[in-house]
């Protein structure tokens, strides 16, 4: 299996400005102002929740995938030397990230809601975005908003490796989780929809946040790439290139159902869309430049700045084009001096706990 | 015209493939009737068709026996009509046919067809 797929950086990149854009909305709960409802652009991009669901089928196909090459050439997966490598990827950018919206939270004091207040005085919000648990307090109302995807990625981390390690045969362990997630979603949906029961509301949006089969899938595609497994021929075949292209259109240019059922078929184009892009020998969709690599590279950084520097901008008066247009200039430019100067240094770090079997990959996540 | 024998992907497979291409549109579509209360007949819906293109393909992919010659359903479909063939071969459970140019007309895996031996049977009468 080859470490670097052309193509999937552009989608990185695409996903993050997704993200960046969907946030431009953001002021309405850290400042109460119901105006910048207007001020969103969309364009070709996908709305935040659909973009974070094409990070995390990314997330799972290169690091699952890395986790089944490695289980697949040294007989096991060292969990320890996994962990390590995610705590050099992600943990230092991520503490930065709470820190400077600690910081940040203090200057504009002044400025922000007083939902933001509120949240800002609630130390257990701070414990959870210490502990990688934010996603359940559902807090709307601080620049670290967008972290909760980072922690249920880690959340998700937790435990696939082990899974990985000790399962017998990987492609029916995921199945076996993604079809299991969905049966108790579906219990809690009826539940929900026969009892009218708030618990079964709370589980639904939880679970619903939790993408763990988006990452699942993820991780199939990266086992049906790695074993050359009979099914690519459907996967790589025009047909489906065609019908996951359209697919990834009409999700990206729509607004998907906030309904589980609908994050399962949505995981499932990507899934064959990244695919396509990563391994087909011929696949008309897959596009990839320097420069794309370039900001692929950049995407870990841009989305963790693009929040803190919005508030930043929203709190010093910028407003409507102004704020739109130098909230993603400043937030390239922090990404490519994060980039260079903290997350590099620590990759390389990272570098040294890669077994020696398996070259670092070239696309991060 | 009539078809004297199909060949298809065996069962299992042929149905596991077609579901699991089909389940994606029928989760989104359910999902949208359920929360925007788009049905299946609306036109905004009709882009979501064009994922069920895999579950046809794989639903009739094969081949088929005729009098005038093998309908092809593997990748781009045609007929191969038995005078256009100039060759056969079935060797470890691949099967390729070609033409008098020594282009491939069909390549396809035993294991991918339901009743191969009746399909090779077919090539060994037409085909002198």
């Amino acid at each position: 299996m080859k470490t670097y797929f052309p193509g999937l950086n552009t989608l990185r990149f695409y996903a993050a400005l997704s993200v960046v854009l969907a946030h431009f909305v953001a002021p309405v709960t850290w400042f109460n102002d119901i105006e910048s409802f207007n001020w969103r652009f969309r364009g070709i991009f996908m709305e935040g929740n659909t973009a974070v669901t094409l990070f995390f089928v990314l997330s799972g196909f290169l690091i699952l995938g890395l986790l089944i090459r490695e289980k697949d050439t040294t007989g096991t997966v060292s969990v320890r030397r996994f962990y390590i490598r995610r705590v050099f990827r992600i943990l230092p950018l991520y503490y930065l990230t709470v820190i400077a919206g600690a910081i940040i939270v203090v200057l504009t004091w002044n400025v922000s809601s007083r939902d933001s207040h509120l949240e800002a005085s609630n130390p257990a919000i701070w414990l959870t975005l210490i502990f990688f648990v934010y996603n359940f307090m559902r807090s709307m109302a601080l620049p670290l908003t967008h972290l909760w995807s980072l922690n249920i990625e880690e959340q998700f981390y937790l435990f696939a490796p082990h899974a990985i390690r000790l399962v017998r045969t990987i492609p029916a362990a995921l199945i076996g989780f993604v079809g299991l997630k969905f049966a108790a979603q579906a219990v809690c949906w009826f539940a929900y929809q026969a009892t009218g029961r708030g618990i079964f509301s709370l589980m639904l949006t939880f679970s619903g946040q939790m993408r763990f089969e988006a990452m699942a899938l993820g991780g199939l595609g990266a086992y049906l790439v790695y074993k050359q497994h009979p099914l690519l021929r459907y996967i790589f075949h025009p047909v489906t290139q065609i019908a996951s292209a359209v697919g990834f259109i009409v999700i990206a240019l729509s607004d998907v159902p906030s309904l589980f059922l609908a994050d399962y078929a949505v995981a499932f184009v990507f899934m064959v869309f990244i695919v396509n892009t990563a391994a087909a020998p011929h696949c008309f969709y897959r596009v990839e430049t320097p420069l794309l690599r370039r900001l692929g590279d950049l995407s870990y950084s841009i989305y963790m700045a693009h929040v803190p520097i919005f508030w930043l901008l929203y709190a010093g008066g910028a407003r409507g084009i102004v704020y739109q247009t130098v909230g993603i200039a400043f937030t390239l430019g922090a990404a490519f001096l994060l980039h260079h100067s903290f997350e590099v240094p620590f990759m390389r770090l990272r570098e040294r706990f890669n077994p020696s079997l398996i070259p670092t990959p070239d696309v991060q996540t | 015209m009539k078809v004297y024998s199909r060949h298809r992907l065996p069962p299992p497979y042929r149905v596991l493939l077609t579901v699991t291409w089909s389940v994606p549109v029928i989760l989104l579509l359910t999902a949208a009737s359920i929360a925007n209360r788009v049905t299946v007949l609306d036109v905004r819906a009709l882009p979501l068709l064009i994922l069920l293109l895999p579950a046809v393909y794989s639903w009739r992919e094969g081949v088929d026996v005729r009098d005038d010659g093998i309908v092809r359903r593997i990748h781009i479909p045609a007929l191969i009509r038995y005078d256009a063939i100039h060759g056969w071969t079935h060797e470890r459970d691949l099967l390729i046919v070609w033409d008098e140019q020594g282009e491939k007309l069909l390549e396809c895996h035993a294991a991918h067809l339901t009743d191969f031996p009746r399909l090779t049977a077919a090539l060994h009468k037409q085909v002198q």
